[in-house]
């Protein structure tokens, strides 16, 4: 079963909120639907302001689905392995870098894909096109709207 | 349909190397699984592949008034992936130990594993005894130690119902783990 078929980019397309997201979790609490309104639009900002941008997803750090432009089935399965990559990516950061996770980047060669600590309870992943976008500008962009995500899900 | 309540329960599949977890969630998931599997440098005698981050599928259990979707995150085997079972083991409300009843000598392995969750979190287990009968059954439970009070189940992980049987019976003891907590916090 190869993923590279199972995932559809046709670019950002802002869905509808999902309902909430029940009982799940006794670690992360979930987020208002106001909450997951405001992250809805900051993944929307980020894909307004650069080009390149072909999907996002924001999940909790114990893999359970806030917001992705992908359809639903697609976003659970991406939330669940962006929490492993924050996981692990927090396991490689204390273990090897003595540091805080910040981010990590996966490249092929035809995408860059982006996986970001949102606070220390969610993650932001970004999946963008290789030849439209720059490294730099990404990080910059994409830690921005993980702030912002961070801020709005504490707060909600 | 907007009355049925959707409720998630997030369940951890764990066990020693080659129990048959990816196969055990293979065989239930609705969505197509994420796998992580590579080609195995030792062990290859028991399989040429194996699970090195997670696996990752969803289930789900309706009756009239409410819909549950189990979300089932798969571990490594093996104990030097045991970072991840920190990792996918976070907000689990129960897990499932698969032990494989035709290799014995993984069950040291499924104490340890078990001694670790157990750690992780204060929640229910089911033990499946993969390729076992009602005599594996005993057998698991002598070696393991379990309590009584620890389901144990004889399953076949490529069988469907079998393994729904065992989700089953792991829903049941999360559903009265917190209904417990919601009385004993009122």
């Amino acid at each position: 079963m190869e993923n590279e078929s199972f995932y559809d980019f046709g670019g950002p397309e802002p869905e509808p909120a999902r309902p909430s997201i029940g009982r799940l979790s006794t670690v992360v609490a979930n987020p208002t639907a106001t909450g997951v309104e405001a992250v809805i639009e900051e993944c929307a900002a980020l894909s307004r302001s650069l080009d390149g941008i072909l999907a996002l997803i924001v999940a909790t750090s114990d893999g359970m689905l806030i917001h992705s432009t992908w359809s639903e089935v697609e976003g659970m399965r991406a939330a669940a392995i962006s929490a492993a990559a924050l996981g692990l990516g927090q396991r490689i950061a204390s273990d090897f870098g003595q540091g805080e996770f910040h981010d990590s980047v996966v490249s092929t060669g035809d995408r860059v894909i982006g996986i970001y600590a949102v606070g220390d309870r969610h993650v932001l992943g970004v999946v963008a096109a290789a030849e439209d976008v720059t490294l730099g500008l990404l990080h910059l962009s994409a830690r921005r709207t993980a702030q912002a995500i961070g801020r709005v899900l504490s707060d909600s | 349909m907007s009355e049925i309540d959707v409720i998630n329960f997030k369940l951890v599949v764990t066990g020693p190397f080659a129990a048959g977890k990816t196969t055990f969630i293979g065989a239930v998931s609705e969505i197509p699984v994420v796998t992580t599997e590579t080609g195995t440098s030792e062990g290859r005698e028991v399989k040429d592949h194996t699970t090195v981050s997670m696996d990752f599928g969803k289930v789900s259990v309706a009756d009239e008034s409410q819909l549950i979707e189990l979300y089932l995150f798969g571990t490594p085997g093996q104990s030097r992936f045991d970072f991840m079972w920190d990792i996918l083991s976070k907000g689990m409300l129960g897990y499932v130990l698969l032990v494989d009843a035709t290799r014995p000598e993984t069950w040291t392995d499924a104490a340890a594993i078990k001694a670790k969750f157990d750690e992780l979190g204060d929640v229910p287990l089911v033990v499946g005894v993969n390729r076992g009968t009602e005599s594996d059954v005993d057998k698991v439970v002598a070696a393991l130690r379990l309590d009584e009070a620890v389901p144990v189940l004889a399953c076949e992980a490529t069988d469907k119902e079998s393994v729904k049987q065992v989700l089953i019976t792991l829903l049941i003891n999360v559903v009265e783990q917190l209904e417990a907590t919601v009385k004993g916090s009122i």
